[in-house]
């Protein structure tokens, strides 16, 4: 039972609304950390006492650093057995799953880079333990999360469960986000993987340029609508619960610089790695050498995010070279040119990383780069090619509409000059939305 | 204060929860979860349930199709949406079996010491080209058909049927709602088929056209997402000379037979096609009142069975084996001796996908048998 299935949206998001909205505030997070709990059993029955024992676990230390905030020794004791514990699960699971096809346990990156994070800021005095294992299970565990993030702080959630916004605003702007990531990831991601499959269903003697190209951009697309429809729909349940989580993804493919891609691309996850790692390491303030270093052990750490392969290793960085390219020469001129400009430069610079990304092994990606560019004798289209693209031109178009800002845009337009049709439209296009996945659905 | 809190979450508890109600209790019925039902399979069953249940699924699926078809889409679970015809893909072939099927082919033609025949036929997406996406990747079924009768020359007579019907390509040969020939499409492979055997076909105008149903939906658009499509029609050809009756004999466990081609009675019993012969039950024998010798055995799947009608009018006895549902002990067992000619017919389909071509050489008619 995914966040995109009819008997999750019907069935069991009703039960727990009513179950929620009729609980008296003090219990209202038991709800809902029961509710993750059956939702994580219903999906990954086999894995539940895992995540349940290292949460627990993580508690347990920060409970026992809180008690003991005298005696260091034992306070950095506990800190390195939390930390062991989660890195060496989360490499644990990730070989499990490359060496022998494991499925990585749900949401295992994202209760466990929370848990740690916070681990780490109880350790250094930055975040408050108040001694709740229900508020830490829905702090960690919280079902709508457990997909693709996003990676949320304990002192944020904290301050809004204390002050818990539960007004019609604040529902109807979580129905928005369900019903928009659950288009994206019925509507835009399905119908990317739809067409991803048809091409590598080719026969080698068929292959042609055109058909490279639609590859890497229908992998790019299903990465980004898949990842971006798990978090609009986790932030539009937190907000029926409420809860505000952070956005994660910002218009990535409109980034003006390879920089601001990853402060817009899973930008939590670019939080955490920065703050715990980059930050801590001593970011771009030792030297050049040490910056290189830094930047490089980030890029890495970012791509690692995605599973242990060595595509993901060298995505990041072939970023790290970008990353630094700009810092020390590029950026200069990127301020000056036209916005145009630099966004193309960013734009094609991301979709050819994702040909190292979507390749099997880098002979894969050697292969697609070369085919792209027509340097393996390929011819540039053929019937295959335009059959898939005249079958499926309306997803490859509506993906690469709502990948810009074109739609905020337009809405914005519409609130200032047509105020009176805004919640008209509101109605019209996210019902439309909702039924046209119901529909894709069935 | 407390009613402000509640009524938003409330509210759309209510609103999904209904939809949710809905689909349990007013529709087909939900799994009933037991202890033998592992969590897995239950909650797949439930979404499945709840698919088919939810209020209007039944226009939702439409309307899904619809938002398909307006975005490019014109072959939904390889079927084609054609003008009001529905083609089924047959897909590419699975080698491995199709090398087989070949490779038994040759070799039985090469052993038997019946005269033997082959025909493939060509399935509907290679005869209405005109109504699949020009670029659609196909398989190419003329080439297949060319390459194999080819490998064959000098071990077996080929029946090629392909130029007829690609000739006829504007005309009702197949079904629209079927993946069969219809009665037109089986005259057209028996003017062919006819000629290869030695036998003058019979001219059309000799056949007593009778229309025994105009709203048969067939297989295809059983399975089919896309249904506008207007019902077929079946028709029935009769051969009226020579006071010519028939029985049509079903080999089953228990024999029962037919004194026409077309009982009628099948059409009340099962699908509206098994007015054909009674339908296809993998062994039927078809005898006349013909006083000749002639007699055939045709090996193969039902796409020869719109055929046989017209064939019936040159034998005193046909009979039709499919392999498919036959033991090798029970192939074996065939007198394959008893008939003058042999003919093994498959649509392309079966040939490129199944395993049942490969029986044919559980048949007897090598040399050592003699």
């Amino acid at each position: 039972m995914g966040l995109d299935t009819l008997s999750f949206s019907f069935l069991f998001l009703p039960a727990l609304l009513l179950v929620f909205s009729i609980s008296p505030a003090k219990y209202k997070n038991l709800s809902l950390a029961v509710a993750s709990l059956l939702f994580y059993a219903m999906n990954d029955w086999g894995n539940l006492l895992l995540m349940f024992f290292s949460i627990l676990f993580d508690y347990l230390v920060c409970s026992k650093m809180v008690r003991s905030s005298g005696k260091m020794k034992g306070r950095q004791i506990m800190f390195w057995a939390s930390s062991l514990k989660n890195i060496s699960l989360i490499l644990i699971m990730m070989a499990a799953m490359q060496l022998f096809k494991i499925p990585l346990p749900l949401g295992l990156l994202v209760y466990t880079t929370t848990s740690m994070g916070y681990v780490i800021d109880v350790y250094n005095g930055d975040e408050r333990f108040d001694g709740s294992f229900v508020d830490y299970l829905v702090f960690t565990s919280f079902f709508g999360k457990l997909f693709a993030g996003p990676i949320v702080r304990y002192s944020d959630l904290k301050s809004q469960w204390e002050n818990r916004n539960l007004s019609t605003e604040r529902v109807c702007q979580g129905s928005r986000l369900y019903v928009g990531g659950l288009g994206k990831l019925v509507l835009l991601a399905q119908g990317n993987i739809a067409v991803q499959q048809e091409i590598q269903q080719i026969p080698t003697q068929d292959v042609t340029v055109l058909s490279v190209w639609l590859l890497i951009i229908t992998s790019t697309f299903a990465l980004y609508y898949t990842l971006t429809g798990y978090c609009d729909m986790a932030r539009g349940l937190a907000n029926f619960f409420g809860m505000d989580f952070p956005e994660n993804f910002h218009h990535p493919f409109q980034s003006r610089t390879v920089s601001d891609f990853f402060n817009r691309f899973n930008i939590t996850v670019t939080q955490f790695i920065n703050r715990y790692v980059y930050v801590f390491l001593g970011g771009d303030t030792n030297g050049v050498l040490s910056t290189i270093v830094n930047t490089l052990l980030t890029t890495m750490l970012m791509g690692l995010w995605f599973g242990i392969r060595l595509n993901y290793l060298v995505w990041g960085i072939y970023f790290t070279g970008f990353i630094l390219l700009e810092k020390y020469f590029l950026m200069d001129y990127l301020k000056k040119i036209p916005p145009i400009f630099d966004r193309m430069y960013t734009f094609v610079v991301v979709m050819f990383s994702f040909t190292i990304f979507s390749g099997s092994s880098l002979r894969v990606t050697g292969y697609y780069l070369s085919s792209m560019f027509g340097m393996n004798g390929l011819p540039f289209y053929n019937n295959y090619i335009s059959y898939i693209i005249s079958t499926h031109y309306l997803v490859i178009l509506l993906s690469f509409f709502f990948a810009t800002s074109l739609t905020v845009l337009l809405g914005n337009l519409i609130r200032t000059k047509m105020p009176y049709l805004l919640h008209l439209l509101d109605l019209v296009i996210y019902g439309g939305i909702l039924l046209a996945s119901i529909a894709f659905l069935i | 204060m407390l009613k402000k809190k509640i009524l938003p979450e409330f509210m759309l508890a209510l609103i999904l929860g209904t939809i949710g109600c809905w689909a349990m209790f007013f529709g087909e019925g939900f799994p009933k979860l037991n202890r033998y039902y592992r969590l897995k399979d239950y909650l797949e069953d439930l979404e499945k349930a709840m698919g088919q249940s939810i209020p209007f699924s039944e226009e939702l699926s439409d309307l899904a199709v619809q938002i398909k078809t307006k975005g490019g889409a014109r072959e939904f679970d390889d079927i084609f949406i054609g003008d009001d015809i529905l083609v089924e893909d047959i897909g590419y072939p699975n080698e491995e079996q199709m090398n087989k099927n070949i490779s038994t082919l040759l070799k039985f033609s090469e052993n038997s010491r019946i005269p033997t025949y082959v025909m493939l036929l060509p399935t509907k997406c290679a005869i209405k080209q005109n109504e699949i996406p020009q670029a659609a990747p196909l398989f190419n079924q003329k080439q297949f058909i060319e390459k194999t009768y080819n490998n064959l020359l000098g071990k077996a007579t080929v029946v090629d049927v392909y130029p007829a019907l690609f000739s006829k390509l504007n005309e009702d040969l197949y079904y629209k709602t079927d993946p069969g020939f219809t009665a037109l499409g089986g005259y057209t492979v028996y003017e062919v088929l006819a000629q290869r055997l030695d036998n003058i076909p019979k001219p059309q105008e000799d056949f007593d056209i009778q229309y025994i149903t105009h709203d048969y939906y067939g297989e295809t658009y059983q399975k089919s997402k896309w249904k506008s499509v207007s019902p077929d029609v079946i028709a029935v050809y009769r051969y009226q000379k020579n006071n010519r009756n028939y029985m049509v004999t079903h080999n089953e466990e228990y024999q029962y037979s037919y004194d026409s081609l077309y009982p009628e009675q099948m059409m009340q019993l099962s699908d509206d096609k098994d007015v054909l012969l009674g339908g296809n039950t993998g062994d039927i024998t078809i005898r006349s009142n013909l006083k000749n010798e002639n007699t055939l055995l045709i090996i193969g799947d039902d796409s020869i069975l719109p055929a046989v009608p017209f064939l019936a009018a040159h034998y005193s006895q046909i009979r039709f084996i499919d392999p498919t549902e036959m033991s090798s002990q029970e192939l074996a067992q065939i007198d394959c001796f008893s008939y003058q000619r042999l003919l093994i017919s498959y649509s392309v389909d079966t040939f490129i996908h199944d395993d049942s071509p490969e029986k044919v050489a559980f048949l007897r008619t090598a040399q050592e048998e003699e």
